[in-house]
């Protein structure tokens, strides 16, 4: 999963990009509006922290410029102004949900996953497919009720083909909800993790189209 | 303090009565100067046509006023006493014909003596029968003004209570006003005498509810800009506690040591901030020398330049400019000016301060070479708070606010502008009030 930071405040956007960079996200941090919506072009986020009092240009700005430009990721305000009329306002601007500083980071984080959760459509807290469970809130994965060991790079990789289910992704789109601007991406990175995790979860589980990306499909494969 | 209306009242009752009584005084006097000349011609007439032949026919005159109780004697050519209207009274005799004042019996008399065929005839009127007459008078032209007095009175108290209403309505109105409520009274409502009062009231209200809307803002945005280190502050703190080894540990503790740092400055310029705009800064005003200063300045930043290898220094011009004012403020100005700079300055760089004579003012410079203030943005970064875009540098937001009220408190202005070199930002700040 892809984050996007847009936080000016350097001290606060530190902690925020090291706590959930610790939770196995790849996360991208922007300090100002210009750089935010810069970084919005490529839309591969799959959720925005946004601040609200950014420099130069506001976040309620560039919130309203993203979703005009039809931006459908999630978006959590993080910010400073507690007024209602404030919070309405960013509701109505297009936020998803609204988080008063200061807060908690474990907050932050059942925020975050809750955002991503709605934004892929599921009600429930795990990603649930064909007797695989992946738990978000801990990144423990199941299989047919027994853990299964996984890392974070492969934890991520099948939750972003996982949520939803059926969607053929391209290797590039996957290396974008792996890696964020400031880390090394190996030419066929994705490749081995897949390649891993069909020996864990076996062949069939994740498709190759070929030419265009991997796929979970929906239906259980006919035998 | 008397109230306007007892003033008004005694002033005007007392003057009202003062006058009738120089009237009164006025009109006996007069009285008394004609009804002597009138008095005397009856004195003469009487003792110049009396009938004496046939004194018998005299009988004593009997009248009831006492001014017209003349005394009348006759003497013979003997000198003796022929006649006199009244027993009780026996007068001498006036040493020569005319008119002549006689005392006699504890009594002033005014008497006139006529000779007629050897007979002397004297006609004599008491003198204080004259006075009691022209008292009389006098006290009667006066009485229907004594009578108006208590009248008069009413009628100031009620006028006077008429036209105070509009101090009563005034004192009502501002007495009524919650202290959240600093609308003007508009001057419009009352009348040309009170305009002044409520003027000066209106501005008064005025200056409060500037000074009163600026308390608030700071306060909001005090609460606000405190929410920023406390949330860097609980989140590294999340982050320590999570810390997996003792070097995640470490890194940890250290950039929470960091974010309490900034909390902490940030609460410090908060009172400086409240505590100059409060203006104890303009408390003592004493010649300071500001190159001095500048050097303790300068001095006390030491360890902080040199850990980012800023050389930081002084560009002695050789002179000793004073100006007027409170060195711990200037101290504040100062310093706040070059934690900016060293702020700003990247590593390696430099930063100059001068303290030169230029046109009759003492100037202050700070030359730093960082990234500069866009020209746009060069106003609105004295206001508090304010942030320039694309800042990577953490401060409180107070700094260039606290120099700018530091500065107006000793009537000294702060111009921003470009270094020399074309890189970095140039500080002016002229004194005028040099001592």
């Amino acid at each position: 999963m892809r984050l996007l930071l847009i936080e000016d405040d350097p001290m606060i956007g530190d902690s925020i990009a090291e706590g959930l960079r610790a939770e196995h996200y790849a996360l991208d941090w922007v300090r100002d509006g210009q750089a935010a919506l810069l970084a919005l072009v490529g839309d591969v986020y799959d959720l925005l922290l946004l601040d609200l009092g950014l420099p130069g240009r506001d976040g309620l700005e560039v919130l309203r410029q993203y979703r005009a430009r039809g931006g459908a990721a999630p978006v959590l305000i993080i910010t400073a102004r507690d007024s209602t009329l404030e919070r309405v306002q960013g509701l109505d601007a297009g936020a998803d949900d609204y988080l008063v500083k200061p807060f908690d980071l474990e907050e932050l984080s059942a925020r975050v996953r809750a955002l991503l959760r709605r934004g892929a459509g599921r009600t429930q807290p795990d990603i649930v497919h064909r007797g695989l469970r992946l738990r978000v809130a801990t990144h423990e994965a199941f299989l047919d009720g027994q853990p299964l060991p996984l890392s974070a790079r492969e934890f991520s990789l099948l939750a972003a083909l996982l949520d939803p289910p059926g969607r053929v992704m391209s290797k590039a789109l996957l290396e974008q909800k792996l890696y964020g601007w400031n880390e090394e991406v190996e030419s066929n990175t994705v490749d081995v993790y897949v390649h891993r995790l069909r020996k864990k979860l076996g062949a069939d589980f994740i498709k190759n189209v070929r030419g265009v990306g991997y796929l979970v499909p929906l239906d259980a494969p006919a035998p | 303090m008397r109230t306007i209306r007892s003033q008004l009242l005694l002033g005007l009752l007392g003057g009202t009565l003062a006058c009738t009584l120089v009237a009164g005084a006025a009109i006996y006097f007069k009285v008394l100067e004609e009804s002597n000349e009138l008095f005397d011609y009856e004195l003469r007439q009487v003792a110049t046509t009396l009938p004496v032949g046939q004194a018998v026919a005299l009988a004593p005159r009997q009248h009831g006023d006492p001014e017209e109780d003349v005394v009348i004697q006759v003497w013979d050519r003997a000198g003796r006493l022929k006649y006199a209207s009244t027993s009780t009274q026996a007068l001498p005799a006036a040493a020569r014909p005319g008119y002549a004042t006689l005392a006699s019996g504890g009594d002033t008399w005014r008497v006139y003596l006529a000779e007629r065929d050897g007979d002397r005839v004297q006609v004599a009127q008491a003198v204080s029968a004259r006075e009691e007459l022209a008292a009389r008078l006098a006290l009667r032209s006066l009485l229907p003004f004594i009578a108006m007095l208590p009248l008069l009175g009413l009628l100031i108290y009620a006028v006077v209570g008429r036209s105070l209403r509009p101090l009563g309505r005034l004192a009502h109105a501002l007495g009524r006003r919650s202290p959240h409520d600093l609308q003007p009274l508009g001057a419009a409502d009352h009348p040309p005498e009170l305009k002044p009062v409520v003027v000066a009231l209106d501005e008064l209200l005025q200056r409060l509810d500037g000074a009163l809307r600026s308390q608030r803002a700071f306060v909001a945005d005090a609460a606000h800009e405190l929410r920023s280190p406390l949330t860097a502050l609980q989140l590294q703190l999340q982050l320590a506690e999570r810390a997996g080894d003792d070097s995640q540990r470490e890194a940890a503790f250290a950039k929470l040591h960091q974010r309490l740092d900034r909390a902490t400055h940030l609460v410090r310029q908060l009172l400086t901030a409240a505590r100059q705009e409060g203006g104890d800064g303009e408390a003592q005003a004493a010649p300071v020398d500001l190159l001095e200063l500048a050097r303790a300045c300068v001095g006390e930043r030491y360890d902080q330049a040199s850990a980012k290898e800023i050389d930081l220094g002084i560009v002695d011009a050789g002179m000793t400019p004073r100006v007027r004012g409170s060195a711990d403020g200037l101290r504040i100005l100062i310093g706040n000016l070059l934690d900016n700079a060293l702020r700003h300055t990247p590593q390696g760089g430099r930063v100059d301060v001068s303290v030169t004579h230029a046109n009759g003012a003492v100037l202050l410079r700070v030359l730093d070479d960082g990234p500069g203030i866009a020209a746009a943005d060069r106003e609105r970064v004295f206001d508090r708070f304010y942030r320039s875009a694309g800042q990577a540098e953490w401060g409180s937001g107070l700094g260039l606010s606290i120099v700018r009220t530091v500065a107006e408190a000793h009537g000294a202005t702060v111009t921003l502008g470009d270094a020399p070199s074309g890189r970095g930002l140039l500080v002016m700040v002229a004194f005028s009030r040099t001592a």
